[in-house]
């Protein structure tokens, strides 16, 4: 096992951590835990044991799997940006049609 | 034509008062919209009757309190509104100077244009001619102060000044509209009074407003 490898699992025993953490304190649905497991796994897995991966390594022309981690984990992070963006902006929206409203009904 | 001040205002205790006080004898009406300041501005003021003070729970900035005062001033029958700093910076001696484009019905919104000279850092006058000028190519619509927050719209043409801005780029986004629906203007030189050390927009406002301005064009 190389030091990347060690990295990633203790990243991955990590982020497990906090799923569970999210899961016990109720701010994550069993489904939401659940999903998020799957990430983590699927993660411990392609960091152990990187050979099956190597037919999509070689379709997308990458030439290691930790190089198809890193695009997968950028392309991910835009998605996440991008939602956070657009859950922002709705919350923002309805704080400040719900602030207005509270300061009209008590004119 | 009913007539209403629409004054928003953040933390402003000392000048608050007297400014109601100056822009009384000039509209029928005025509404503060308190934007979450630390100690409700209700408490401070004199209670008037001709004097309206909604509040916001929280902060929500100056294109948000603006909003509030609009749709007071609609469903209580206004046919104008003035929109005028709390800080005193604006001269509530020239209310009557922009209603009167809206009342001789030669516009529909009026800019008040400030003297640019020294006493506004050099930083915020070369900031405000970037934007300004960003905007008169972008949009093609002639005005020459896009921070000045003393103006004067005619409530039936709301619907297309509305803006979404909810903080600073608010009067550069009423400008963007204006142009965008053709919406008939007049510009008014008006006096800018300062008490004290600059508060208008800072440096980062402008970066914000002018990311905006792109936006706006492209989106």
């Amino acid at each position: 096992m190389n030091i990347i490898q060690i990295i990633a699992l203790l990243f991955v025993l990590w982020m497990t951590y906090f799923s569970f953490l999210h899961y016990r304190r109720r701010e994550f649905s069993l489904w939401e835990f659940a999903f998020w497991q799957v990430i983590w796994l699927g993660l411990a897995v392609v960091v152990l044991f990187p050979g099956p991966t190597k037919f999509v390594i070689e379709k997308l022309h990458f030439t290691r799997a930790f190089d198809l981690l890193t695009a997968g984990g950028i392309l991910l992070l835009f998605g996440a940006t991008f939602r956070n963006y657009v859950v922002v902006r709705r919350t923002d929206k309805r704080l400040e049609e719900l602030v207005r409203k509270i300061a009209l009904s008590k004119d | 034509m009913k007539t209403i001040a629409i004054i928003p205002a953040f933390n402003e205790f000392d000048r608050l008062q007297g400014v109601n006080r100056e822009v009384l004898p000039f509209v029928d009406h005025i509404v503060v919209v308190d934007d979450g300041s630390r100690e409700p501005l209700r408490e401070q003021l004199d209670s008037n009757p001709a004097i309206t003070i909604l509040r916001h729970t929280i902060n929500l900035g100056k294109g948000a309190a603006l909003k509030t005062g609009v749709m007071w001033a609609i469903d209580h029958g206004y046919e104008a509104v003035v929109f005028i700093d709390a800080d005193g910076q604006h001269d509530p001696k020239e209310i009557p100077s922009l209603l009167r484009p809206i009342l001789e019905q030669r516009a529909e919104i009026v800019f008040g244009v400030r003297e640019f000279h020294g006493r506004m850092p050099l930083i915020a006058r070369a900031g405000n001619h970037l934007l300004t000028k960003a905007m008169q190519v972008l949009y093609r619509i002639q005005v020459d102060d896009s921070q000045s927050g003393f103006r004067a719209l005619k409530i039936s043409a709301f619907e297309k000044i509305a803006w979404q801005s909810p903080r600073y780029a608010v009067e550069t986004e009423m400008i963007v509209n204006t142009g965008k629906h053709h919406v008939p203007f007049v510009q008014v030189p008006i006096t800018t009074i300062y008490h004290d050390r600059y508060k208008g927009t800072t440096v980062i406002d402008g970066i914000r407003i002018m990311i905006n301005i792109l936006a706006w064009k492209i989106l």
